[in-house]
């Protein structure tokens, strides 16, 4: 496996530019961290019956939280910049723990250029007054790109672990 | 609010009642109804206990033995098609001791099998198997002991309701008037509407009646609620602008349910942007002349179905570059509590229509009505401070009531049509929350009609 353009402390430190830039609201510096051509979705989770493992029987295809290509960010970002974006006014204070990073083949198989990678993720979000957070945890499985030396999130897919979201919106992203 | 719960606070639902039966024909209601506990559990019993509560669509179960685990008030039941494809809403309960039968969301069986004694119910809710039955149950009611149904079941157009009341009128009668407004959303093609995929479904410390009433015809709120959405151009001034006699339509008194639509002017035609292939099939579908007029002016209809049931037909752009896609959401506002909902939402489109129209109405549909929607993400946080302010020692010791008043006579420039081809009362103008009314007019006299055969609650007080 030739992975060597793309070293793990690259990977490390594109996990821990994007969580800071995602943390901090600099959605415009995130959304640079995408490729024109991105995929991103958080499928719905709901608990089925059969199934082998909780993760491949719990989700579809058919619905999602978010599903998402570079335009309907653009868009999403563009709202949010809006003062009259309430979800949003005051920001979700939030801070993403990023861990249990994995690296996989990336499915394209361009091993030269792409890696896949597995995270898990924790994300507190704080809202108003109240100081009990509401946490999101997931895996994600992305494919990232190196594009002219600097990598790109080409694919994201959330597995989210609630069925019921707690979050009253996501206005966020994952 | 009183600390110690029990009599005291029971007896504050009756003050509030009694109250609120004294300021609605002004348009006021008690700010505590959308956050008390005495108020909540009464209506867990007079409004989810006694209403036609939805529960799923029939392409939802697409084969026998699908099921999913769905809502009455707080209580769990089982939404399944039986092997000989009929639909049964079955209590998600043991008959022997009251284990949880099904403890997923969703499935296909054949039969459910209780985990704790392994009692076997057939999916049409018929106990089948008592394990030991020999040695312990030999003179059980095999037929007396099957899975407990609602009370009704029955479904408009592919809608399926269940009511826990056995008393409760037909749900062709309870859906009453409003079974004409419905249509324009259901009933659009042959076909009918097909459920796409599963629902999303998400907390918000808001009541249920606040989702419920706001969909009624809450049309004054768009324009601040939703205003990025306009700023960025997601949604269009027709489409969730300013109120007045322009574009908007209000229509109450449908028996107790209520719709709000905007529509463009006599002539034109907007379809909630559904393609031509669709329109066609529309203009060939069940809709009367009258009804057809209506979507084929469509911009936006939403509504509410008494209880906690609302839908929107809209269109709106997920991408801005792109042309705004149609969309058809359905939602139940589910009490979680006091103060608490937890939102159900479902997204459909005409079965008739292809697999990639099907995705971009799924996909507008979730960019604008679901959790991560451009539109409902700003909802729940004004209805957050609605409970906030409902469950506030102030309301209580200020007597602070909501005001409705908006376009009541003396307060708006419309009349009621009286030459309007639909059932119910219409205005020719949304600068007005007479939806509002019909909805709190109607929970009003849920809240206070009497058990069957019994005094009404109020009136026990005294
Ligand atoms: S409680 Fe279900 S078998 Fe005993
Ligand atoms: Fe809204």
């Amino acid at each position: 496996m030739d992975m060597s353009a793309i070293d793990d402390s690259a990977l490390a430190d594109f996990y821990h530019r994007e969580a800071e830039y995602l943390d901090d609201n600099e959605l415009h510096n995130w959304l640079a961290l995408l490729a024109p051509d991105v995929q991103y979705r958080v499928p719905v989770r709901a608990v089925r019956e059969r199934g082998v493992t909780a993760t491949d029987s719990d989700f579809t295809d058919r619905a999602n939280f978010l599903w998402e290509n570079i335009g309907t960010l653009r868009t999403r970002i563009r709202r949010l910049d809006s003062e009259f974006a309430w979800a949003e006014r005051p920001p979700t204070r939030t801070r993403r723990l990023v861990t249990n990073i994995r690296r996989r083949e990336p499915a394209s198989g361009e091993t030269g250029s792409e890696t896949g990678a597995l995270t898990n993720i924790a994300v507190y979000c704080y809202r108003g007054s109240s100081p009990t957070p509401v946490v999101l945890t997931g895996q994600r499985t992305d494919t990232l790109r190196l594009v002219d030396g600097e990598l790109r999130l080409a694919n994201r897919l959330v597995h989210l672990d609630s069925t019921v979201l707690g979050l009253h919106a996501l206005s966020i992203f994952l | 609010m009183s600390a110690d719960a029990g009599t005291a606070e029971r007896s504050r639902v009756d003050v509030l009642l009694e109250q609120m039966g004294a300021d609605l024909d002004r348009g006021l209601v008690p700010a505590e109804v959308f956050n008390d506990p005495s108020v909540y559990e009464r209506e867990l019993r007079q409004v989810f206990g006694r209403c036609w509560v939805y529960i799923g669509h029939e392409s939802e179960l697409p084969d026998p033995g699908d099921y999913h685990v769905r809502m009455i008030g707080e209580d769990p039941f089982v939404f399944v098609r039986d092997e000989a494809g009929v639909i049964r809403v079955l209590l998600n309960s043991c008959r022997h001791r009251g284990s949880v039968i099904c403890r997923v969301d969703s499935g296909n069986t054949s039969h459910f099998r209780c985990p704790y004694h392994a009692w076997t119910y057939k999916n049409d809710g018929s106990l089948i198997g008592v394990p030991a039955r020999q040695n312990g149950y030999r003179a059980l009611d095999m037929e007396e002991w099957g899975l407990i149904p609602a009370a009704q079941v029955d479904s408009f157009h592919g809608l399926v309701f269940a009511t826990l009341d056995p008393h409760a009128p037909s749900l062709h009668d309870y859906l009453g008037k409003f079974r004409w407004y419905l249509e324009m959303q259901v009933a659009l093609t042959k076909g009918g509407m097909e459920v796409l995929g599963e629902p999303h479904r998400w907390l918000i410390d808001a009541d249920w009646k606040s989702g419920a009433e706001n969909f009624t015809g809450d049309s004054s709120h768009t324009q601040m609620t939703h205003r990025s959405l306009l700023e960025v151009g997601i949604a269009d001034q027709a489409g969730a602008g300013k109120t007045g006699k322009a574009h908007g339509l209000h229509v109450n008194e449908c028996d107790g349910h209520a719709i709000s639509m905007r529509v463009l002017a006599e002539g034109e035609e907007r379809w909630f942007d559904y393609p031509k292939e669709l329109r066609v099939q529309f203009e060939q579908g069940a809709l009367n002349e009258a009804q057809l007029d209506l979507v084929r002016r469509g911009v936006v209809h939403d509504g509410t179905v008494f209880p906690n049931m609302s839908f929107i037909h809209f269109s709106a752009r997920e991408d801005i570059e792109l042309p705004a896609r149609p969309f058809l959401s359905i939602r139940t506002w589910q009490p979680r509590g006091p103060g608490h909902m937890e939102v159900w939402s479902w997204v459909l489109a005409p079965r008739e229509a292809s697999p990639e129209f099907k995705e971009s109405v799924y996909r507008a549909a979730m960019a604008s009505f679901s959790p991560s929607g451009a539109f409902e993400q700003d909802d729940a946080i004004v209805w957050n401070g609605v409970a906030r302010t409902g469950g506030s020692l102030a309301a209580e010791l200020q007597g602070i009531r909501f005001n409705y008043q908006m376009g009541m006579p003396g307060m708006g420039d419309a009349e009621p049509l009286a030459d309007w081809p639909g059932p119910g009362t219409a205005w020719p103008s949304n600068s007005g929350e007479s939806g509002l009314r019909t909805f709190h007019r109607r929970w009003f006299e849920q809240m206070t009609a009497p058990a069957p055969g019994a005094a009404s609650p109020v009136e026990d007080k005294e």
